[in-house]
């Protein structure tokens, strides 16, 4: 149902203007827009915008970006998932039994973003913890990223000097300066070799230039491998200038390591790899335990931040003289009394509730649906698409009884409809635990609920439960089992009805939303549409049945009438355009054939997987008929949503929604501000521009 | 032998409506995401125009349903 809105002013002095903004935000109904073009007033300059970064829309992007650096699970203290939080910290702990002393204490911190949430005097409070918060949180993730790189880092050091130890006991414990007394040199490499080649002709290479004065050992196959190269010492620069070659890398470990022997290289570096995961966890520990302590402060600080850039993107619709205000709104009507009361019940006396003159109308209202509950996931589908204009029809009351309907007759299946009822189910219960609110996740959960409950019903009517099982096992089709040799028929004709229904069903609506609206041409177009269709049916009907003569000639004149009327419309193009729409409307009531189709492709699938299961051994056949009964089920859940949805916003929609509507959106989406009564700093006196502080932000008009 | 004719001209009223659904969809999805990607408000009605191309198979199905059914007895 389209809500009635009326457009109302809210006249009064400047010191009021933010307290009933918040006023408004608390009742929820109001859509304050601005003065239609050349129609405003405003003797003050406006308040300038800028990019600080301390104003509630800096503050709320620097809010965000740590809750988008945060991890999802613990998000809201009310999160079912918040304790796994604190047990991964626990955990965590116990696991590394150790305290890093140069990281920062999480207490500390959450003491701090614990009064980002107070809200007594946001800005003031929420800027230095803020501030103090996102250097702990940069600080350990930096730490962490350094962390993790040495480890990977080390890692890899350490496999490949561990195999190359392996093959040269005797040299590995021998240190650089050892080496050195021996007149030796050791290098460890890294050879990028898929085809095996590379190391033989190293190896061919050094020796047609060291002779026999080197020693070469590398690691087993594998495209990347390891070698370790001893040479004179002083033939160094002659073997570095030699393995220069862009497929071998010589390992340069950190200096820490330099001086070492091989075998201690390897030694240390896996202490120290040791100690990298530790004081990762421990940092990851750490994190854990800000997050869990300041997401929800983070939360309700970025919800409070929403409320205030909403309230002032509205107070900079007011007009505004230098001791009054003018806002422009629009509200439900019933709602108008609950405004005046709201008002009154904040304090807030001295704003007079108008009616705007007609010529004040800022162009037409915003429009919104109201219904059950049950029917706004339907809302928000119809949203998806466009918006209905104000004086149509709600189309989500139409959406919401034959999308589930269509959809049900698609998967027309027992098991399949109570599974899809089950997951609907299970898809709002887990909703309802959901921090921000249903959602989503309750939407999805209620159509599939409602489609569910549909493909039960039809399963039922069409004689299946898992495809053909139920038929095997002798369930009987109240109409006709859609998988046997004679269904098709009427499974197309049926889908065809089902079409014919739904597009008479659109064109009769758009025939009278044209006719309350007196739009002249609409009417002729679509209600001669709608007649060449009829009669067109009835022409198809009477021919196939053998009606008599007579009844042939009027349908056929009636069709042919109806057809000159659609055309009549267009004008000179009426000859090529009215046969071309109405070729079009046919071709949309054929489209509903793929409810017969996508429902068929669902029963042969279904047939598919039962078959298997009988010719394959048991335990094999009962696996792969379940894996493709759970697919079908996943394509179930979907390919028919889409069908039925398509046809609504293609077929259905476009004989009657025009959709240049746009949505109604009150204040108060993002919750109501908390009591903050606004506080007159200076005694204003006349023509002298106004403070006006509340707790939060300072405005100067 | 008359069967499998019937079989293969079905088949092949579905096979290359949906090779000619495939391509307009293909076409028209990839320039639909390219539009979501500037102004994700059109997301519905991208979804509108890729599911256009599907009246092709969808008639496609018809003409075979009208093999199997007229000709195949």
């Amino acid at each position: 149902m389209i809500r009635r809105l009326v457009h109302l002013q809210l006249l009064g002095a400047q010191e009021d203007l933010i307290s009933t903004v918040e006023s408004l935000q608390r009742l929820g109904c109001a859509e304050v827009v601005a003065a239609p073009h050349g129609a405003g007033f405003s003797a003050v300059e406006p308040r300038p915008t800028g990019t600080d970064p301390d104003a509630p829309e800096g503050l709320l992007a620097r809010v965000q970006r740590l809750l988008d650096l945060a991890p999802v699970a613990p998000a809201d203290p009310r999160s079912p998932r918040a304790p796994s939080a604190t047990s991964a910290v626990s955990g965590a702990k116990a696991a590394t039994g150790q305290t890093n002393a140069t990281r920062l204490s999480a207490r500390h911190s959450a003491q701090h973003v614990a009064r980002l949430s107070e809200g007594v005097d946001l800005r003031a409070a929420t800027e230095p913890d803020l501030a103090l918060l996102e250097l702990e949180v940069d600080v350990l993730l930096g730490s962490q990223a350094a962390l993790a790189e040495e480890r990977d880092r080390l890692a890899h050091y350490v496999e490949i000097l561990g195999e190359l130890e392996a093959l040269v006991p005797e040299l590995g414990t021998l240190s650089d300066a050892e080496l050195g007394v021996l007149g030796l040199a050791m290098m460890a490499l890294v050879l990028d070799d898929p085809a095996g080649m590379v190391v033989s002709l190293l190896d061919a290479q050094l020796r047609h230039q060291f002779g026999e004065s080197y020693l070469l050992r590398s690691t087993g196959e594998g495209r990347s491998r390891g070698c370790l190269l001893v040479v004179p010492r002083d033939r160094l620069g002659e073997a570095e200038s030699l393995v220069g070659s862009d497929q071998i890398n010589q390992i340069s470990v950190p200096d820490t390591y330099a001086h070492l022997s091989l075998h201690m290289t390897v030694v240390r570096m896996r202490g120290r790899l040791a100690a990298v995961e530790g004081e990762l966890t421990a940092s990851q520990t750490d994190l854990a335990t800000v997050w869990l302590h300041a997401l929800p402060s983070l939360h309700a600080a970025a919800r409070a931040l929403r409320v205030i850039g909403e309230r002032d993107a509205a107070v900079s619709t007011a007009e505004l003289t230098s001791r009054t205000f003018l806002l422009r709104c629009w509200t439900p009507a019933e709602r108008r009394a609950d405004m005046v009361r709201q008002l009154s019940d904040d304090g807030i006396e001295g704003v007079a509730v108008l009616d705007a003159p007609s010529i004040e109308v800022p162009g037409p209202p915003p429009v919104e649906l109201s219904g059950r509950a049950a029917w706004a996931p339907y809302r928000k589908l119809v949203g998806f698409l466009s918006w209905p204009s104000p004086g149509s029809l709600d189309p989500s009351v139409l959406l919401a009884l034959a999308l589930p309907f269509l959809f049900g007759v698609m998967v027309g299946d027992v098991v399949y409809g109570a599974a899809l009822l089950g997951l609907g189910w299970w898809l709002r219960r887990r909703a309802t635990g959901s921090p921000s609110g249903p959602g989503v996740l309750d939407d999805a959960g209620r159509v599939l609920m409602a489609g569910g409950a549909w493909a039960v019903i039809w399963g039922v009517l069409f004689g299946e439960a898992l495809g053909s099982l139920g038929n095997t096992l002798g369930m009987p089709a109240l109409w006709f089992y859609r998988g046997g040799p004679a269904a098709l028929e009427p499974l197309l004709l049926f889908a065809l009805a089902l079409g014919w229904s739904h597009i008479v069903l659109g064109l009769s609506l758009g025939l009278y939303t044209a006719l309350r609206r007196g739009d002249r041409h609409r009417v002729l177009e679509v209600g001669g549409t709608l007649v060449a269709l009829v009669s067109l049916t009835g022409l198809v009907a009477a021919v196939m049945w053998g009606a008599p003569t007579w009844v042939v000639l009027t349908t056929a004149l009636t069709a042919l009438a109806g057809l000159v009327t659609t055309s009549s419309v267009h004008g000179p193009l009426g000859a090529l355009l009215g046969p071309l729409e109405l070729i079009g409307t046919v071709g949309n009531v054929l489209s509903y054939l793929r409810i017969a189709a996508v429902g068929l492709a669902s029963v042969y699938l279904a047939n598919v997987a039962n078959e298997l299961a009988t010719e394959l051994p048991l335990l094999i056949g009962l696996l792969v008929a379940t894996f493709l009964h759970l697919l079908n089920l996943a394509l179930a859940a979907f390919s028919p949503m889409v069908q039925a949805l398509r046809l609504h916003y293609v077929e259905f929609f476009s004989k009657f929604h025009d959709g240049e509507g746009r949505a109604f959106r009150p204040l108060g989406a993002y919750g109501a501000p908390k009591p903050d009564p606004v506080q007159p700093v200076d005694n204003p006196s006349p023509g002298i521009p106004l403070r006006v502080r509340t707790a939060d932000a300072t405005l100067e008009r | 032998m008359e069967t499998g004719l019937i079989a293969l001209g079905a088949g092949l009223a579905v096979g290359l409506s949906a090779l000619a659904t495939g391509y307009a969809q293909a076409r028209i999805g990839a320039a639909a995401m390219g539009a979501i990607a500037e102004k994700p408000e059109l997301a519905g009605r991208a979804i509108l125009l890729v599911a256009i191309p599907e009246t092709l198979v969808i008639l496609g199905f018809a003409v075979a349903a009208m093999i199997v059914l007229l000709l195949g007895g």
